[in-house]
């Protein structure tokens, strides 16, 4: 991490001054909600027999909030990239003595800063959750927050590719809260469904219908190790850290792309 | 040393310099060995271009009024009198030749003139 | 470092978009000068300026800064150049402050105590945001910071453009100032000439991507000539003789781009000083000759 990397994020962060407040503020709010639900449940007027209840909003809390708090953290800069070319920083920093990596570098930089910055926002708020529900803070659920945080900065990885190659910004932007809604609702459901037919196998019955049991992403990465490598795949994918292999790299070919895409622009 | 240019006038900018330095050397209020400002300095003085200060510099060079040294700057040659002189009477025979061709022009014959001569001339000596 | 002759060195330039294209531009400027680049808008003096910086990348040509082609090392150069657009480039609730922070880990050779002073010489405050200061002042920011890190080469693209005569000219006077010390050079477009007619060493008038002049200021003032005429001595005139001419009712401008040609061969008229903004006025004209 050179200096003159975290010259540019420390300039990132100075104009996100404002908004890591904002977001601040509205973590705690959030915070104090969730507990004040929790205690109307469990005292007041919201309280239940039924477990399930219960569960949804312990899981609602933990990844609700997890997910809430990487869409806003982990995706600061790419508010400051539109503002960037609204104030033409963007065309004045090809001036300044940085190679094409390094510009590149100091943004995968920020959104490895970030993201881990989010990560411990959430397993705050998730240890809140637990502390008030009486729930053990088991390494699911740090893998589930983990793991949403991966696909959001995937999708805000992606957004910017797009962003460099078409200059459009409303497109990118439109392309993005789509691509976010769709992931977090596909994750939602996933957790969902996980959730379901793990009471099931308790003899807790959830509310809804759901499709047959869906794999566990670890099992997911098992199915595309096999398809590439075939047999020795089994070993390789055995566990958790071939999801995090995938991701890591996704994001290598994506900083390389976005490299090369720097590299060409004749606007 | 005071330069004054003026940007209306025919006289190209180089010219002007030119000729104020010469008449400042020539009056004695420039001396022997006196620095002149280097021609940045001039030329940022002057609010004007450094092409044009060093071209002002280089013809006074070539007409020995002034040597320049790289990375000293430029001085005041010393004068040679008679040399100077030269240089006036240059200018007067110029100037002379322009009053003829006027005084000609309008039929004023060479008593007339030499007796304006001799009041402008005679005049200066009373003052 | 290498030693170098022209602080930019520009050859064969080429950059075609949709409906305009940047044609073999090539001029160089000298080191320790000033060059004027002159141009109307649209004419290509941006493009060209965003292609030396790489900015935007250009098709062909060669171009060279401070005695190197930016291939070869980009970062190195870029280090001790300094560019100043119209707009200034930083957020408005950063400060002073917060630039001078930011630029002490980006140059290698930035000097706070500089940047201070002359923050301090414009009268500009340290800790107010940028989003409150007025044009000329944002401006003076932006050189201020130029000039704070050891640039040997300033590249201003239309930074005049905008701002009222005093502060103009007190920017022409930090100019002339930065330019007291040889190694360091200056590339300025403007459509502005009058900033450029006094202190410009050289010139570069630019034309539809196209370049039609470079060269030393006074060369192409001395050498083109302005006469005017009566219209019944404009219709005997050779039209191959001039650039062109702009024509009324009471007589007509001729611009020639061969003053002994003009004095030569029209010696009754009278001839006009020519200005910058005379040539460039002139010459976009030139197909069509004749003008109002």
């Amino acid at each position: 991490m050179n200096r003159k990397c975290i010259a540019l994020i420390k300039r990132d962060l100075i104009l996100s001054r404002k908004r890591l407040l904002l977001e601040g503020s509205v973590l705690i709010l959030f915070m104090l909600l969730m507990v004040l639900i929790r205690l109307s449940m469990v005292f007041g007027n919201l309280k239940t027999y039924y477990d399930d209840v219960d569960t949804i909003t312990f899981y609602l809390w933990v990844f609700g909030g997890g997910f809430f708090m990487f869409s806003l953290v982990g995706t600061l800069n790419y508010n400051i990239l539109i503002s960037d070319q609204a104030v033409k920083w963007d065309k004045f920093a090809f001036t300044l003595p940085y190679t094409d990596r390094q510009r590149v570098l100091y943004r995968a930089e920020e959104n490895i800063i970030t993201y881990l910055i989010a990560l411990l926002m959430s397993c705050l708020n998730t240890a809140l959750a637990c502390a008030v529900s009486g729930r053990s803070f088991d390494i699911v659920l740090l893998g589930g927050l983990a793991g949403i945080g991966l696909l959001i900065s995937l999708t805000g990885q992606l957004y910017h590719l797009y962003l460099l190659l078409t200059h459009n910004i409303s497109a990118s932007t439109a392309l993005f809260m789509v691509t976010a809604m769709l992931f977090g609702g596909a994750y939602m459901l996933y957790v969902w469904i996980k959730m379901k037919s793990f009471y099931r196998s308790l003899g807790i019955e959830l509310y809804g219908d759901i499709p047959a049991d869906v794999m566990d992403p670890h099992q997911v990465a098992q199915k595309i190790f096999e398809i590439i490598i075939g047999e020795p795949a089994r070993a390789v994918a055995s566990c958790w850290w071939a999801v995090l292999l995938i991701f890591v790299l996704v994001f290598c070919v994506i900083f390389r792309l976005e490299i090369a895409v720097l590299g060409r622009r004749s606007e | 040393m005071d330069i004054i240019i003026s940007n209306a006038a025919g006289e190209p900018i180089y010219e002007q310099i030119v000729s104020q330095i010469k008449a400042q050397i020539m009056s004695g209020e420039l001396k022997e060995g006196d620095a002149l400002p280097s021609m940045r300095a001039l030329a940022q003085g002057l609010r004007i271009s450094v092409i044009t200060t060093k071209r002002a510099y280089e013809e006074l060079e070539k007409d020995g009024f002034i040597e320049s040294y790289t990375g000293r700057g430029s001085y005041v040659k010393k004068q040679n009198v008679e040399f100077l002189k030269e240089e006036c009477l240059k200018e007067i025979e110029e100037l002379l030749i322009k009053a003829c061709d006027k005084a000609k022009a309008v039929d004023i014959d060479l008593d007339e003139m030499t007796s304006i001569l001799e009041m402008l001339y005679g005049g200066k000596d009373n003052d | 470092m290498t030693d170098y002759e022209n602080a930019i060195e520009i050859r064969e330039l080429t950059k075609k978009y949709d409906g305009f294209t940047l044609d073999k531009v090539s001029f160089d400027v000298p080191k320790g000068s000033i060059m004027g680049f002159i141009g109307q808008n649209g004419a290509g003096k941006s493009t060209t300026i965003n292609c030396l910086l790489n900015i935007i990348k250009y098709d062909s040509g060669t171009v060279k800064l401070l005695g190197q082609e930016l291939s070869e090392n980009e970062a190195g150069i870029k280090e001790r150049l300094s560019a100043v657009f119209d707009e200034i480039p930083f957020h408005d609730s950063l400060r002073a402050s917060d630039i001078n922070i930011l630029m002490k880990d980006i140059y290698e050779q930035w000097d706070s105590g500089t940047f201070f002073e002359y923050l301090d010489r414009f009268v500009l405050p340290r800790r107010k945001k940028i989003g409150q200061f007025s044009k000329g002042m944002k401006m003076k920011l932006q050189i201020a910071a130029a000039l704070s890190h050891n640039a040997q080469l300033l590249v201003m693209d239309e930074a005049t453009t905008g701002l009222d005569p005093v502060v103009r000219n007190e920017i022409l006077d930090i100019f002339q100032e930065y330019l007291q010390n040889e190694d360091n050079s200056i590339l300025m477009s403007s459509h502005i000439t009058s900033d450029l007619e006094k202190i410009a060493d050289s010139v570069t008038f630019i034309d539809k991507g196209r370049i039609l002049l470079t060269g030393y200021k006074d060369d192409i003032l001395d050498s083109h000539a302005m006469i005017k005429v009566k219209k019944k001595d404009y219709a005997l005139m050779d039209r191959e003789d001039f650039v062109s001419a702009r024509v009324n009712d009471y007589g007509a401008d001729i611009m020639f781009s061969d003053r002994a040609l003009a004095e030569r061969k029209y010696s009754g008229a009278v001839i006009e000083k020519t200005t910058l903004e005379d040539i460039m006025l002139f010459y976009v004209n030139r197909e069509k000759k004749e003008w109002s």
